[in-house]
């Protein structure tokens, strides 16, 4: 044989075996937890890059564990919300966490769609962020119901990037590394993201850091996003018809559903008011209550709001350079911790407390006094820190700049 | 379709050969036109309404072209210049509807403050590349340069798939001979050999190199907002990379593509970051625009025959028109402007330095390592407006190039220092912003890398320089262990960046140079 042809041969086998041995090391890893043949500790049982591929992992793992309770939502509810809590009820258990970070609601609803085919859960805990619902009063969207019958094809696809691509082998290695450090990121097998990775940056940089760092983005996002939660005609955002949905698909299986608003950190509430999107938040809250409301008495469905001044959101930042003091319900402005997540939780689901009652369930009758005490609640806390307005006005003022 | 795509490589390659090469053991010709038909469904799986528009490009052409030689061989000038003047027009006229139609109508809007625009027009893939080369074929025709007038391998060299979308851009004297040769169409395992290594490390320097380096230079130039200094040159150089690797990455797989089937195209890439001067830059990178630009622009614009101050002007509008074609926007026309000025200033510096009595030839060490690095960061500077979607967003890069914000660490750094560093550092101005480091650290990893990598590598051409990968290749002996032969420990080391590149495919992003 000619030395070329030679060459081409052992070209071919010498690619085919490192393919190989790329699958196979992929399928003992297993750094989304796809296939879970192999549980090592050391090895591969912290699961640290599963959010890199979080869609595939947890609708994997819905498949898997025909959860009965589900927490649908954004990156809020996945840090926030964890499904070992003791406040979920004995019925809703096992409950997994369905929440994917960057998630609109939109794209929650599709997440449910897609849960559904999988499993019939009794209880779904579904965040709500405002954010999510602000457009241009100019646009004039609609939503898409999410296709009930999926295509297998992209999903066979994914499962296979999972096993012969380069990011793949990439997670493998970080995973196999991630095993021995002290704070590596991961997801719980039940979805839930401990964010053990932010106990590491808060020891490291402290607290301050990690709100700051927030607070700057928020400000540049709320001050250059829309401002309202009406697009052209005065008609709702179509986020609004995706919580329709959500409704519609859990009244056909008899799921109770518990809404919940976020409780955001007293920082994002001013920087609300700040960069002039109250108005916008209250009118998002009376459109809530409305679609809500008329899903009663059809089935169990309830709209609970913890937001608010309380002394939950109003957790006072350290100052910078402190390393030591420990936050109890926040990471930062944006991400509560579980801790206050198993409060909304219990309060919600009517569980066991230790602390006081709080939150309260909007419902029409009450929206307009909840939306006036929120009003005074704020401007009090304007008036009790000022240093923290001030603070945050010059970010917002410097977001404006840039 | 894109040839870093999964469908191309394991279906349209290896069914295009396997056809090519069985046709061809019966007739050459059906061998030929059975590879211009597998062009344009390359090209229309990309969209086939401009299929039409491709054929009736190479049809009018290759009729302007055969009627032009019947004109020529006869003596019949006027006729002759006529008809040339008539279908170079008609392809500049097609050229510019669909790439610079609605540019000029903005200008001529904010002229006369009546702005209008003729909608959106899809500008189909390759037009320039394809419109360049026929050009070319005309000019050689006028010229009395081309000898071959075969329609179907006319066909083959306009549509002819390794080159087609983004060049290298081809004259019709180096590609019909080789249509012509009886070699072309037997197959050479040889040349099936040398053709996929090349190939795939081309595929490698896209899908591993470019689009990994790719994410650490967008951020930049879609926000540039006020970058400090490191923050600037990280993004500038990142992205310096990756149109590099981009750029060198498609030219090799079209080069080693073509070899398999026998033919070479001409070379388009010969590692411009190691240019001393940006004279020679221009030698390096897309070496066959450069060519059509000099041949076809530059010298019949007069070149050097008409006195200096005429030389210049036609370098600067020779390079501005080189900036158009890469697009319909400002950004582009300063970048051509800009190396415009370069080659005028490098030209000039020659002269003078040729009117002090210096040796040209004879460079110290450490002046070629000046003169190397100088050229670098004057080409980075032009990539920051080619790049940039806006002249603000170029200037405020550039602003921040110069250290005009401030520089800046990230934060997370700071807790991996010790206090004396840190404080060193805070007292030359340097600044701890928030946020993770984690992009800083890959971004200046990939710097850092890559550097080496273009700066003194050799590039893959001279890898396989003994088996004379492409026309007009300068070979030169590289060090044996670096010399490419079909050895096993080659093999090895071949299937290592195959594999890599092909684990890299799921991320299949165009080529940079499409959209020109």
């Amino acid at each position: 044989m000619p030395a070329p042809a030679r060459y081409l041969w052992a070209w071919f086998a010498s690619t085919m075996a490192l393919l190989g041995a790329v699958v196979a090391i992929n399928l003992v890893v297993d750094p989304y937890g796809l296939f879970r043949i192999v549980d090592v500790a050391g090895l591969n049982r912290v699961k640290s890059q599963a959010s890199e591929r979080g869609p595939l992992f947890k609708h994997a793992g819905v498949e898997r564990t025909h959860p009965s309770g589900l927490v649908l939502g954004n990156s809020r509810a996945e840090i926030g919300f964890d499904p070992e809590s003791p406040a979920w009820p004995a019925w809703s258990r096992p409950a997994f966490n369905l929440a994917l970070p960057g998630a609109g609601i939109s794209a929650v609803a599709g997440d449910f769609a897609k849960a559904l085919h999988a499993t019939t859960p009794r209880l779904v805990i579904v965040g709500l962020d405002f954010l999510d619902f602000r457009v241009d009063p100019s646009s004039d969207d609609t939503f898409r119901a999410p296709a009930m019958s999926a295509d297998p094809l992209p999903e066979m696809r994914e499962r296979a990037s999972a096993l012969l691509t380069m990011s793949a082998l990439i997670d493998s290695l970080a995973t196999v590394r991630a095993q021995h450090e002290p704070y590596p990121t991961s997801l719980t097998e039940a979805g839930f993201n401990p964010k053990r990775d932010y106990i590491g940056v808060a020891r490291r940089q402290g607290y301050f850091a990690l709100f700051r760092q927030r607070d700057q983005e928020n400000a540049a996002t709320y001050l250059r996003g829309p401002k309202s939660v009406f697009q052209a005609g005065g008609r709702p955002a179509p986020g609004f018809d995706a919580v329709d949905n959500i409704i519609a698909l859990a009244r056909a299986r008899r799921i109770t559903v518990r809404f919940v608003i976020y409780p955001y950190h007293v920082h994002t509430l001013t920087l609300f008011h700040l960069t002039g999107l109250w108005p916008a938040y209250e009118d998002w809250k009376r459109e809530l209550v409305r679609r809500i409301d008329a899903a009663q008495g059809t089935m169990d469905v309830e709209l609970w709001d913890f937001t608010g001044f309380s002394p939950y959101a109003d957790e006072r930042v350290p100052r910078p350079g402190d390393t030591r003091t420990e936050l109890r319900w926040y990471w930062e402005a944006g991400h509560f911790k579980r801790a206050l997540g198993d409060l909304l939780l219990a309060n919600m689901l009517d569980a066991q407390l230790d602390g006081e009652r709080w939150g309260r369930r909007l419902a029409g009758r009450d929206v307009e006094e909840h939306l006036l005490e929120q009003r005074v609640a704020r401007d009090d806390y304007e008036r009790r820190h000022p240093e923290d307005v001030a603070d945050l006005k010059a970010l917002v003022a410097a977001a404006a700049r840039r | 379709m894109l040839f870093n795509s999964v469908e191309f490589i394991f279906g349209f390659l290896p069914v295009t050969a396997l056809v090519f090469f069985g046709l061809a053991r019966w007739s050459h010709a059906a061998a030929a036109a059975w590879l211009a038909f597998a062009s344009l469904f390359f090209y229309g799986w990309w969209n086939w309404a401009y299929v039409p528009l491709l054929v009736a490009s190479a049809a009018f052409n290759y009729v302007c072209g055969v009627q032009l030689a019947r004109l020529v061989r006869e003596n019949r000038t006027r006729a002759a210049g006529a008809l040339f003047a008539l279908s170079i027009t008609a392809n500049l006229l097609l050229l510019g509807y669909y790439k610079y139609a609605n540019f000029f109508l903005g200008i001529w809007g904010s002229f006369t403050g009546h702005p209008s625009d003729i909608g959106q027009i899809i500008l189909p893939l390759g037009i320039s590349f394809f419109t360049f080369t026929q050009i070319a074929f005309l000019a050689d025709v006028h010229r009395g340069y081309a000898r071959e007038y075969n329609p179907i391998h006319y066909g083959l060299f306009v549509t002819y798939f390794p080159h087609l979308i983004a060049g290298p851009i081809l004259h019709h004297k180096e590609m019909m001979p080789q249509f012509q040769e009886a070699r072309t169409y037997r197959l050479n395992v040889e040349d099936v050999a040398v053709g996929l290594t090349i190939f795939f490390i081309g595929l490698f320097k896209k899908t591993v190199i470019a689009d990994g380096v790719a994410p650490y230079a967008s951020p930049l130039f879609l926000h540039p907002g006020t970058p400090d200094l490191l923050a600037a040159w990280g993004g500038a150089l990142a992205y310096t990379f990756q149109l590099y690797f981009d750029f060198s990455g498609y030219s090799d797989m079209a080069i080693g593509l073509s070899r398999v089937f026998g033919v070479k195209l001409p070379l388009n890439f010969d590692s411009p970051y190691k240019a001393d001067n940006i004279i020679d830059f221009w030698r390096r990178w897309h070496m066959t625009l450069s060519r059509f630009l000099r041949d076809y622009l530059y010298i019949s614009l007069g070149g050097n025959r008409k006195g200096t101050a005429r030389r210049y002007l036609n370098l600067f509008v020779t390079m501005l028109l080189g900036g158009l074609w890469h697009g319909a926007g400002w950004t582009f026309v300063l970048w051509g402007g800009l190396h415009g000025l370069y080659l005028i200033v490098n030209h000039g510096f020659r002269a003078v330095r040729e009117r002090l009595g210096h040796d040209l030839n004879r460079t110290s060490p450490h002046g070629r390592a000046l003169a190397r690095v100088t050229t670098f960061v004057a080409v980075v500077v032009g990539w920051v407006f080619f790049r940039a979607t806006s002249l603000d967003d170029a200037l405020a890069i550039l602003r921040g190039m110069a250290g005009l914000n401030g520089v800046s660490l990230p934060a997370a750094l700071a807790t991996y220092m010790g206090p004396s560093m840190r404080a060193v550092l805070e007292h030359s101005g340097v600044a701890f912003a928030l946020g993770g480091g984690a992009h800083f650290v890959f971004q200046y990893s990939w710097i850092i890398a890559l550097l080496p990598l273009v700066m003194l590598a050799p590039n893959t051409q001279e890898i396989l320089g003994r088996f004379q990968p492409a026309l007009n290749f300068r070979y030169a002996q590289v060090p044996t262990r670096l010399a490419w032969r079909p050895s096993a420990a080659w093999a090895a080391l071949v299937a290592a960046v195959t594999a890599c590149g092909l684990l890299s495919l799921t991320r299949a992003s165009e080529f940079l140079y499409y959209q020109f």
